[in-house]
C-alpha cells in the first residue's frame, strides 16, 4: 500500500531524513516512534508534499503509484490524510464550508459525484456526533477558539468523514486526555479494513493501547533503526530512547 | 490649488468652471499616494451614454434611481416616504473635487426621506466614455430610517467625479452600501460628506474594485451627541487597478462613536491605499473610536499603503487605531491543499474570509449580493 523505499528529505538544505525505507501494506497499522527531532514530523509533510519539505532521493508510491511528484491536493485525492500535530485556526472561514468543499474537491478529482448540502450536513452530524464536537462548534469559524484537544477532534472529524484510504497521525495524542484517547483510538478502529493504512507516529505507548500497530518502527536520526511487533513499544516505553539514538 | 501649469484636460475643466484652479496630485499631502492630475493629462469629451445592463443589486428589490453621466431618471413612484426631485444648486463642500462636481454637473439629485422605509434605494452612477459630473443630495428627517445602495460603474476610459451629501436628522438611520468597478481604464472619484444629528446613526460598507485610478472619499460630521458611525470597507484589487479609500469622522459633539475597519487584497501590480482620520474636537468628550486597517499582499509587486491618523483635542477620549499588511498563511495554505483543495481554491477561500469579514451583519439579501461579486472576483483573478 504505502511504501517509503531509500528516502532522503531536506529542509533548508538541511538532510532530516536520511535513507528511510518503510512499507505499511493494506489493512495494516504501523506505528513511528522516536525521540524529539528525529525527522518524525519531517517524515509526515514531506509525505504529504509540504512545500519545503524537499525529497531529495528515493520514493515514496501509494497502491504502486508514485506520490512524490503531486502536489498536495492531488495526494489527498488519492486518499492520503494527514491529521496534522499542530492544526491551524482559520479565521473566517467557515467550518462546514471548509470541509464541504474539500470532500467534494477530493470526489470531483477521483470523478465522483459531490456530496450535496443536505448529505452533507447528516453526514458531519453523524460524525460530530463520534468524535465529540458540538453543533455550536461546527457553526464557529474552522478552529477558531478551540482548545488543543478540539481541535485535534476535528482533525479526526475530518478523517471520518473523508473516510481516506491511508491516513498519517502526526502525534495526535499530544494534549490529549483520556476520553479523548479513547475517540481517537475508536475513529480509527471504525475505520480500520483490509484496504486501508495507518502510519501513527507518537512518541508514547498510551495511543497504541488504543490502536493495535501491526508494526512499530523506531526512527532516529532520519532512519528507521529497529522494527518489530507491538511490544517493541511497550520495550521502549520501559527502557527509552537512548539507545537507539546512540546506536543510529 | 497646484501651483503647477494646467493640463490640457485641466485648461478644459477651468474653461466651465471659473474657481477651478487643477486636480489634485501627489505633491498635496492627502493626495500622496492618488495622483488625480496625472491620470488625467489628456483632454476628454463628454460622456457619452453607454450600454445599461440590470444592476447587480437587482435581487435586492431597490428603487432605482439612474444616473448617467450626471443626468437623473427614475420610472414609477418611490417608496412611501420618499420624495425625489432635481434641483439646480448644491452647495460648496470645501473639497477640491467635490466642489468640481458642484460647480460642473447640471443638476442635483434631492431625496427627503422621512419614516422607516424599507425598500433600498438604489443610486445607480453609470459612466459612459468621457468625462461626467454628479452631485446628490440626500437627507433623512428625524427618526427616518433607510438604506441607500450607491453603485459606480462604468466602459471605457472615463473620468466620473461625483459629491453627495447626506443630512441625518436626529435619532435618524441611515445604512449606506457603495460598490465601485470603474474597470481597467475608469477614473472614479466619489466624495460623500454626512452630518449626523444628536443620536445619528450611519453604517457604512463599501466594495471597491478600483479603476486606473479611483478614490472614495467619506467625511462624516458627527454634529450631534451620541452620533454613532461604522465604517466598513473591503478593496480587492488586480491587476493594475487602483483604489484609495479615504475617511475623515470629526468628532464635534460628546458621546460619538466610531467602528472603522478597512480590508484589502492587493494582487500583481495593483495598489491599494487606505487614509483614515478621527478628528476629535476639545468638547467631543467620551469619544470612543477605533480604526483597524489590514491588507494582504498577494504578490510580490502589489502595493499597500495606509495612513491611519488621529487628532485629539479632548481629554476624556477611547481612540485607538492600528494597521497590518502582510501575506496569506503558508501553514493555512498547506493545511488546505492537504484536505483536497487545489492551491487556487485555498487561496481564494482565505482571501474571501479577510474581505468578506466587513459584510458581516448586512441585510441578508445584500449581503448574499456582496459576497457574490467578491466570489467571481476571486474565480476571475
Amino acid at each position: 500500500m504505502l511504501a517509503i523505499d531509500d528516502l532522503h528529505v531536506s529542509v533548508g538544505g538541511n538532510e532530516i531524513i536520511r535513507g528511510l525505507t518503510l512499507h505499511v501494506p493494506a489493512g495494516e497499522a504501523h506505528a513511528v516512534m522516536g525521540p524529539n527531532g528525529s525527522g518524525k514530523s519531517t517524515l509526515s509533510y514531506a509525505l504529504a508534499g509540504r512545500e519545503g519539505y524537499e525529497a531529495t532521493a528515493g520514493a515514496v508510491t501509494l497502491d504502486g503509484d508514485d506520490i512524490l511528484g503531486l502536489d498536495p491536493s492531488a495526494r489527498a485525492a488519492k486518499g492520503l490524510f494527514l491529521s496534522f500535530q499542530h492544526p491551524m485556526e482559520i479565521p473566517g472561514v467557515a467550518t462546514m464550508n471548509f470541509i464541504r468543499t474539500a470532500l467534494n474537491a477530493q470526489r470531483k478529482a477521483r470523478g465522483e459525484d459531490e456530496v450535496s448540502a443536505a448529505d452533507f450536513l447528516k453526514l458531519i452530524r453523524a460524525k460530530a456526533k463520534i468524535v465529540g464536537l458540538t453543533d455550536e462548534k461546527l457553526k464557529r469559524p474552522f478552529n477558531v477558539g478551540f482548545s488543543g484537544g478540539e481541535k485535534k477532534r476535528m482533525e479526526m472529524l475530518q478523517m471520518a468523514i473523508f473516510e481516506p484510504r491511508f491516513a498519517i497521525m502526526d502525534e495526535t495524542d499530544s494534549g490529549l486526555d483520556i476520553d479523548a484517547l479513547k475517540m481517537v483510538g475508536d475513529v480509527v478502529n471504525s475505520l480500520r479494513g483490509p484496504k486501508r493504512g495507518f502510519l501513527v507516529i507518537t512518541h508514547y505507548q498510551r495511543l497504541l493501547d488504543h490502536i493495535r500497530p501491526d508494526r512499530v518502527h523506531v526512527l532516529a536520526k532520519g532512519r528507521i533503526v529497529r522494527s518489530g511487533g507491538p511490544e517493541l513499544a511497550l520495550e521502549l516505553e520501559k527502557s527509552g530512547y537512548e539507545a537507539f539514538v546512540e546506536a543510529a | 490649488m497646484t501651483g503647477l501649469a494646467l493640463t490640457p484636460f485641466e485648461s478644459a475643466l477651468a474653461a466651465r468652471a471659473p474657481a477651478f484652479s487643477g486636480l489634485p496630485h501627489r505633491r498635496l499631502e492627502a493626495w500622496k499616494w492618488t495622483d488625480v492630475r496625472a491620470a488625467l493629462r489628456e483632454p476628454m469629451a463628454a460622456a457619452c451614454e453607454t450600454v445599461i445592463a440590470p444592476s447587480v443589486f437587482a435581487n435586492a428589490g431597490p428603487f432605482e434611481i439612474l444616473v448617467m453621466n450626471g443626468a437623473a431618471e427614475w420610472a414609477g413612484a418611490p417608496p412611501s416616504g420618499v420624495v425625489i426631485a432635481k434641483e439646480g444648486a448644491a452647495p460648496a463642500f470645501g473639497h477640491p473635487l467635490a466642489d468640481l462636481a458642484a460647480a460642473l454637473a447640471r443638476e442635483t439629485l434631492d431625496v427627503a426621506i422621512d419614516g422607516d422605509v424599507a425598500q433600498p434605494l438604489l443610486i445607480r452612477r453609470v459612466a459612459g466614455a468621457g468625462a461626467a459630473q454628479a452631485r446628490a443630495r440626500v437627507r433623512l428627517a428625524p427618526g427616518a430610517r433607510a438604506t441607500v445602495i450607491e453603485s459606480f460603474d462604468g466602459a471605457g476610459a472615463f473620468f466620473s467625479n461625483s459629491a453627495i451629501h447626506y443630512d441625518i436628522g436626529a435619532g435618524a438611520h441611515l445604512v449606506r452600501i457603495v460598490r465601485q468597478n470603474a474597470g481597467e481604464a475608469g477614473v472614479e472619484t466619489a466624495f460623500a460628506g454626512v452630518a449626523l444629528a444628536e443620536g445619528a446613526r450611519l453604517d457604512q460598507t463599501a466594495l471597491l474594485f478600483g479603476g486606473r485610478l479611483a478614490r472614495m472619499e467619506t467625511h462624516v460630521a458627527c454634529d450631534g451627541p451620541g452620533a454613532r458611525v461604522s465604517l466598513r470597507s473591503a478593496a480587492a484589487l488586480a491587476p493594475a487597478r487602483h483604489a484609495d479609500q479615504t475617511s475623515l469622522v470629526a468628532f464635534n459633539a460628546a458621546g460619538g462613536e466610531a467602528r472603522q475597519r478597512h480590508r484589502a487584497a492587493v494582487k500583481d501590480r495593483a495598489r491599494g491605499v487606505f487614509q483614515g482620520k478621527f478628528l476629535v474636537a476639545r468638547g467631543a468628550q467620551k469619544t470612543d473610536a477605533d480604526m483597524n486597517a489590514g491588507a494582504l499582499l498577494l504578490s510580490d509587486t502589489a502595493e499597500a499603503n495606509a495612513k491611519p491618523e488621529l487628532e485629539i483635542y479632548a481629554d476624556d477620549v477611547k481612540c485607538a487605531h492600528g494597521s497590518t499588511a502582510g501575506a496569506l498563511d503558508d501553514n493555512a495554505v498547506f493545511y488546505m491543499r492537504q484536505r483536497g483543495l487545489s492551491e487556487h481554491q485555498a487561496r481564494a477561500l482565505l482571501v474571501e474570509a479577510f474581505l468578506g469579514e466587513v459584510f458581516d451583519g448586512l441585510p441578508a439579501g445584500i449581503e448574499h449580493i456582496l459576497r457574490g461579486q467578491l466570489g467571481r472576483w476571486l474565480e476571475a483573478s
